[in-house]
């Protein structure tokens, strides 16, 4: 009974929160806002599992691994069409200056929640090691120097969920470190 | 004739300036240094992350990414190998001179956008790994934009003035009674990773409030970016423990589950999430319990 009273509660704070935070927003700002917002929601509840706080549940992953390929690749692309970008909203408007990259990250966003999907099975991995692109060795990628290669699905698929979860954050956050307003 | 007193004033103070020596000696520097302990300190001390032009499709380390300041527009060197452009006609003397006490090889002060203050207690180890590391770096033979500031703010020389007033010691020396990995974090936390450069509000003078305001947040960045408090208080506030900032700086995820944007966005894309799992947590241990702040 507590715990349905506390989730109710909890409910309607969020609801509150939103209301603040997406006040005036309407149509497909309000879309986007909301899509990003389901994204952070589902991160913060999957992320002490993540982190291995909690046991792990292959089933939390594939469900969150279908909440952000909902909202990643061309959808999230098709909520922001050019012009779009009134108040409240904080997208930077070089997005549409620099449609190429915002593309890249979208797509890689999507690829990345496609593996976490498939790799579900794989266990947690360690939660806490280092993204296991960068910490190689590879001097020239360490001094900033080294070519990018795209890794395909089947590539990611093969990574922990673990390493596959914290590689989808940094894409978020390279995505809201070019294209988002900060406070 | 007042005006032209005080010209004449004015240009015998800038002489006198330019004649008062702040640069203290550089023994030789004969240590070998380690390519990958360069590599990763220049990581976490965020030489790629100021030095490449992200914004601008620019190389790694060539410099020209530009920060708005109040007084204008400082541009990041060019470090990579380049004689012309770069540092490749530099000695590790020259190199130490510059990262430890922020001057140019002539003894000419660098603005303090260069976060040099933090690295004043590099050990010379450091400065030769980061030096062997450096030269691992294809030269890139393009020049950067002339710093654009107003007079008196072009007059580097006036910065030997800014030194005296507002140069302080890093606080990386080890405190007694704390763990290993406390100790740890307040090296990087005060030290290579200089998180109150943005995380301390500064004055009218651009200098750091380090007896009033240190860790306390920055709202008037280069490039408008804020920076909020991380005093331990209000990082508990702000739903933080060790386990999350640590893990924050390796993916940029916060307590809310939205990510990083922003200048700590870069941070942790160009430099923490480079780090290892134990120099995170040590960074977090510190600073969720800066006991003597």
């Amino acid at each position: 009974m507590k715990f349905r009273t506390f989730t109710f509660a909890a409910s309607i704070a969020v609801l509150a929160t939103t209301a603040v935070a997406h006040k005036g927003a309407t149509g497909v700002l309000l879309e986007r806002m909301n899509g990003m917002l389901a994204m952070g929601k589902a991160t913060k509840a999957i992320a002490p599992m993540m982190r291995g706080l909690e046991d792990y549940d292959a089933d939390r992953t594939t469900d969150y691994a279908a909440v952000l390929q909902t909202h990643s690749g061309d959808a999230m692309l098709a909520l922001f069409p050019e012009g779009m970008n009134a108040a409240p909203s904080v997208a930077k408007d070089v997005i549409w200056t620099n449609w190429e990259d915002f593309s890249v990250l979208s797509s890689q966003l999507e690829t990345y929640a496609m593996a976490l999907g498939l790799a579900a099975q794989n266990g947690l991995g360690d939660a806490g090691a280092s993204d296991g692109s960068m910490m190689d060795g590879d001097m020239a990628d360490m001094m900033g120097g080294a070519v990018v290669e795209e890794k395909t699905l089947q590539t990611l698929a093969s990574l922990s969920v673990s390493t596959l979860f914290a590689q989808s954050a940094q894409v978020c956050s390279a995505c809201h470190t070019k294209f988002r307003a900060e406070d | 004739m007042g005006v032209v007193a005080l010209m004449v004033a004015g240009a015998g103070g800038i002489t006198g300036l330019r004649l008062y020596p702040v640069a203290n000696p550089v023994e030789a520097i004969t240590l070998i240094g380690d390519v990958g302990a360069g590599a990763y300190l220049a990581r976490a001390s965020g030489c790629i992350a100021c030095h490449t032009n992200v914004e601008g499709g620019g190389l790694p380390l060539a410099g020209g990414a530009g920060f708005e300041t109040q007084f204008g527009t400082v541009y990041a060197a060019n470090l990579t190998t380049d004689p012309e452009f770069g540092i490749g006609d530099w000695s590790i003397e020259d190199f130490a001179k510059a990262v430890r006490q922020g001057l140019t090889p002539d003894d000419v002060p660098y603005y303090p956008v260069f976060t040099y203050a933090f690295y004043q207690d590099f050990s010379d180890q450091q400065i030769a790994d980061l030096w062997v590391a450096f030269q691992t770096v294809a030269p890139v033979n393009e020049p950067v934009p002339i710093t654009d500031l107003a007079f008196p703010f072009s007059e580097r020389d006036g910065l030997k003035l800014w030194r005296a007033a507002f140069l302080h010691a890093p606080r990386t020396t080890p405190v007694s009674g704390q763990s290993d990995i406390w100790n740890r974090g307040r090296a990087l936390v005060e030290g290579a990773t200089h998180c109150a450069a943005c995380h301390t509000e500064r004055n009218i003078a651009g200098g750091r409030k380090v007896y009033t305001g240190r860790m306390e947040g920055n709202d008037v960045l280069p490039g408008g970016f804020k920076a909020p408090a991380i005093t331990s208080t209000a990082l508990v506030a702000s739903g933080w423990d060790v386990d999350s900032l640590s893990y924050a700086l390796q993916t940029g995820i916060m307590p809310s589950g939205d990510t990083f944007g922003g200048g700590m966005g870069e941070v942790v894309q160009m430099g923490t999430r480079f780090m290892t799992q134990e120099d995170r947590i040590a960074m977090a241990t510190y600073l969720m319990d800066q006991s003597d702040e």
